[in-house]
């Protein structure tokens, strides 16, 4: 219980997209003639939907002295078109019984209501709607600056774990656009105007910009048929995303040692980016595999050597981000135990990783971790908004359906020798970030 | 915007209900020895989601062993019968079976969810888990510590410092104001002969509710309840914990801490869950601080103003006290603005009450919303676990939507004006606010 916890707590802090464990949806697809992509996974365990609608722009998208953009136009969304003025479209939803929201990630940007299936039909109208006619008004748009910095301050200024997270975002990406904090830097926020929004509006929302996802207790065709009456007749110019820069950050491993006051428990993270690795293939994989192998459950080798035999550490967790439009990384964190230190401790995982390299991994281990993993599969059914989240990130991160539908084979094909090649790329990654977060001044 | 989701996410029982017809059958299984489950069969998914509480939790630890109950709770999946730690561990991480038990407040409450092709196994370790854990000194050792570093961990987080002290003004000596995971004394004076005793008072068959989602029929679960609770003993040895007395007048409290922004957490006492008006309160909740964007509080804090990124309210029905509580979290120079906007905001609502179109809005939500709290064979369980324990009756989900529909302006005014008077509001901080002045304050709380 207390592991997965603080793992929990340490993902919220990173903020990143949840790691996927994906699953078999048996999604059907249709794409309409302005390119909206369009996929439905049916799930009739209550008569209830998830309506989900993607764009393909996130932060890693914002333009240079304008971090946060994409993030701070996701919170104009919800500020009124000429239709369906301020406050109406929440009021419309709640009015329907429904709960809506949205987020921003460092590759795209989602919005999300569910609500009792048969009523699905005025979000597609609303969704529609505001995919082209925003308001932005002026005055709106400067006291949604003070919301955004509010809810900044909420994640970021007033929390040690987040000032940490965006020191280690930076030094581990450097100049590339993922070092860029999703939510935006306080003076970038501050000089947001109308016009800025506007731009950036025009130039991403649009049709074939767009994934539009549903899953739930609905009919594909009518599904269908429903995108075509609201979403058919949108068009709207179509910029292809700038691709993401080439990756140029200098060599090295760069420390984080942050000092807090507030913070009564240390931790470390290490953090790897590697872009040598090919995304979507098989070697990418491998560190997914590696990530569970690690600290999967309650019987990662890694949690089991230091939680349970060492009792040097209270928690341990490890996760691979290897479905993203930018290069693949990945995370390694644990937290001593009382009476240890957090440097003794960082020191021996490292150890332990390079001896595990060196003694090589048995091929059970891995066979039962990728057993987890394909297991895991079957338990995202059991979610209305799950399927829909796990296949738009999916599409919106520039992968085919059939990568996630495919997963559990491709989890099989890689082999004890994948996953001991991954351990042994982390250990000599050029790019890597290590981070300690601790008390003191 | 997450933070609004998870607010709606904490809510116990999220009303519910849509369609008579779309209200998934509740069967109730007797087993031979007597033990009673509620059971929705269904075969779409190949997975079963068991669930199952004991009445008494973290309120039954005395003060000097608190978080007893937290640490035996913990220790059950930590090795049972013939099967140590590891071995435990291997089993259900082999057969992908999640098995996880709690301590609340009120009660012991565990879940367990497994693919169907491997119940057999599941409901093996199921039952080895509560009748025959081993409470070893190593799981002991281990799990005492990582309490300790947890109870650093959250006293380190505003948003813990605030509720502590809120609790700790409200409910005084009450058992309620302990603290789950301990102090640093009390968990380290804890022995494995408490463990065990704790565990054979608790754990009973006379103070047990099950619920169970999923491919699985009637006839076979129906044995296997005395399999997995059967050999525990018939009655539980609980202390008589009283209701909460309020204490007489509201009081502002803060924790000093240093940062750009203060941690707002505001409370006052509400009707028991079991009362008549609990829908009209859940609707007057609804249209002050509990309908997300279209609620008065964060239209006017957030929308009109920028004040804060997000203000609500809830209800929260515990055994022995209900709370109306809130948070709203602001720059530091922005606390009094902020706390003069909410008292005026709450005072007309408590001097005008609710518009007739508002009252409707809320009971279009809250009944529209019913499939939304059944989307997973978790979600089910879960509420067919909460029927049974807040005594809500089989009738609950079928019955939801008329009732609510059924509840009038007058009731919706009469709530307000018992249970909505801002005079009664508690306020407790975290930061360094200015121009706010307070009954206590705390320079440090010890972790
Ligand atoms: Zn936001």
């Amino acid at each position: 219980m207390k592991r997965r916890l603080l793992a929990f707590i340490f993902l919220l802090t990173l903020l990143l997209p949840c790691p996927l464990k994906a699953a078999v949806f048996y999604p059907q697809t249709k794409t309409l003639d302005n390119e909206l992509q369009i996929v439905v996974v049916e799930n009739h365990l209550s008569p209830a939907a998830a309506f989900m609608l993607f764009y393909k722009v996130g932060a890693a998208d914002d333009p240079k002295g304008q971090t946060g953009l994409a993030h701070f136009l996701e919170h104009m969304m919800f500020k009124g078109t000429r239709d369906v003025p301020k406050g109406a479209f929440s009021a419309k939803i709640a009015a329907l019984g429904g709960q809506e929201n949205a987020y921003t990630t460092k590759d795209y940007t989602a919005y999300h209501t569910s609500l009792a299936a048969e009523r699905l039909e005025d979000i597609f109208a609303l969704e529609a709607d505001r995919m082209k006619n925003l308001l932005l008004d002026p005055q709106e748009t400067l006291r949604e600056r003070d919301v955004v910095l509010n809810e900044r301050k909420e994640r970021t200024d007033n929390s040690p774990q987040g000032i940490f997270a965006e020191k280690m975002n930076e030094a581990l990406y450097g100049a590339h656009p993922y070092a860029a904090p999703i939510i935006g830097k306080k003076q970038d926020i501050q000089n947001f105007t109308p016009q800025i929004v506007r731009d950036f509006y025009e130039r991403h929302y649009a049709p074939s910009r767009a994934i539009l996802v549903v899953s739930g207790a609905v009919q594909p065709q009518e599904i269908f048929a429903l995108a075509q009456k609201y979403f058919g007749e949108i068009s709207a110019p179509s910029f292809a995303a700038a691709p993401l820069p080439v990756w140029t950050r200098e060599k090295g491993t760069i420390a984080v040692e942050h000092k807090d006051e507030r913070v009564k428990q240390a931790f470390f993270v290490r953090r790897w980016v590697l872009p040598e690795i090919k995304v979507q293939s098989r070697e990418a994989l491998a560190f997914d595999v590696l990530a569970e192998l690690l600290a999967g459950g309650e019987v990662g080798l890694a949690f089991r050597h230091f939680v349970l035999d060492q009792n040097s550490a209270t928690s341990l967790s490890a996760s691979a981000d290897t479905l993203t439009r930018g290069p693949v990384s990945f995370v390694l964190s644990a937290t001593p135990a009382p009476d240890h230190d957090v440097r003794d401790l960082e020191r021996d995982v490292m150890r332990f990783l390079q001896e595990l390299a060196q003694k090589g991994l048995t091929a059970r281990t891995v066979v039962e971790a990728k057993q987890r993993m394909k297991d895991s599969a079957i338990f995202a059914r059991d979610r209305l908004m799950a399927p829909a989240q796990i296949l738009g990130a999916t599409l919106a991160a520039g992968y085919d359906l059939s990568f996630i539908e495919d997963w559990p084979e491709h989890i099989d094909t890689v082999t004890t020798k994948d996953v001991h090649q991954a351990l042994q790329t982390l250990l000599h990654a050029p790019y890597q970030a290590r981070g300690i977060l601790e008390g003191g001044a | 915007m997450n933070r609004l989701i998870l607010f709606f996410l904490l809510l116990l029982l999220w009303p519910v209900h849509a369609h008579a017809e779309s209200t998934p059958v509740i069967q109730r299984i007797k087993s031979p020895k007597g033990l009673e489950a509620w059971l929705i069969e269904d075969h779409k998914l190949p997975l079963i989601a068991f669930q199952f509480a004991f009445e008494g939790g973290v309120e039954t630890d005395s003060p000097d062993k608190q978080g007893l109950s937290v640490l035996m709770a913990s220790l059950l999946t930590q090795g049972a019968g013939s099967y140590d730690e590891k071995a435990f561990q291997d089993a259900l991480a082999a057969a992908s079976i999640a098995l996880d038990v709690e301590a609340g407040r009120d009660r012991i409450t565990g879940t367990m969810k497994t693919l169907a092709r491997n119940k057999d196994e599941a409901f093996k370790f199921l039952a080895l888990a509560l009748t025959s854990p081993r409470f070893e000194q190593s799981s002991f050792v281990r799990l005492k510590r990582q309490m300790q570093t947890l109870r650093k961990i959250q006293s380190a987080k505003p948003a813990w410092m605030s509720r502590y002290t809120l609790y700790r003004h409200i409910f005084q000596a009450h058992p309620y104001s302990q603290r789950a995971l301990g102090t640093a004394q009390s968990l380290e004076a804890l022995t494995r002969e408490d463990i065990k005793t704790h565990h054979a008072n608790l754990l009973a068959r006379d103070n047990l509710s099950v619920a169970v989602v999923g491919a699985i029929t009637a006839q076979e679960l129906a044995p296997l309840l005395d399999q997995i609770f059967g050999a525990l003993p018939e009655k539980s040895t609980r202390p008589n914990i009283p209701p909460v007395v309020w204490p007489k007048a509201p009081a502002r409290t803060l924790v000093k801490r240093q940062g750009e922004q203060t941690e707002i957490l505001f409370a006052a006492p509400m009707l028991p869950r079991h009362d008549p008006d609990w829908h009209a309160a859940q609707i007057a909740n609804y249209i002050l601080g509990g309908g997300g964007f279209t609620a008065r509080l964060m239209t006017a804090l957030r929308a009109h103003q920028g004040l804060t990124y997000g203000i609500s309210t809830d209800l929260i029905a515990m055994e022995k006290a209900s709370l109306l509580i809130g948070s709203v979290a602001t720059g530091n120079t922005q606390v009094r603005p902020a706390l003069d906007l909410l008292q005026t905001v709450w005072q007309d609502f408590y001097k005008n009450g609710a518009a007739e179109p508002e009252i409707t809005a809320a009971q279009d939500f809250l009944t529209g919303s019913l499939p939304l709290s059944l989307t997973s064979t978790d979600a089910m369980a879960a509420m067919l676990l909460a029927m049974q324990t807040q005594k809500l009756g089989m009738d609950y989900l079928a019955r939801y939507k008329e009732r609510v529909r059924a509840v009038t302006k007058d009731q919706v005014q009469r709530v307000i004006q018992k249970w909505f008077d801002p005079q009664q509001l508690s306020f407790a901080m975290a930061g360094a606010p200015d121009n706010v002045t307070f009954n206590v304050v705390y320079d440090k709380i010890d972790d």
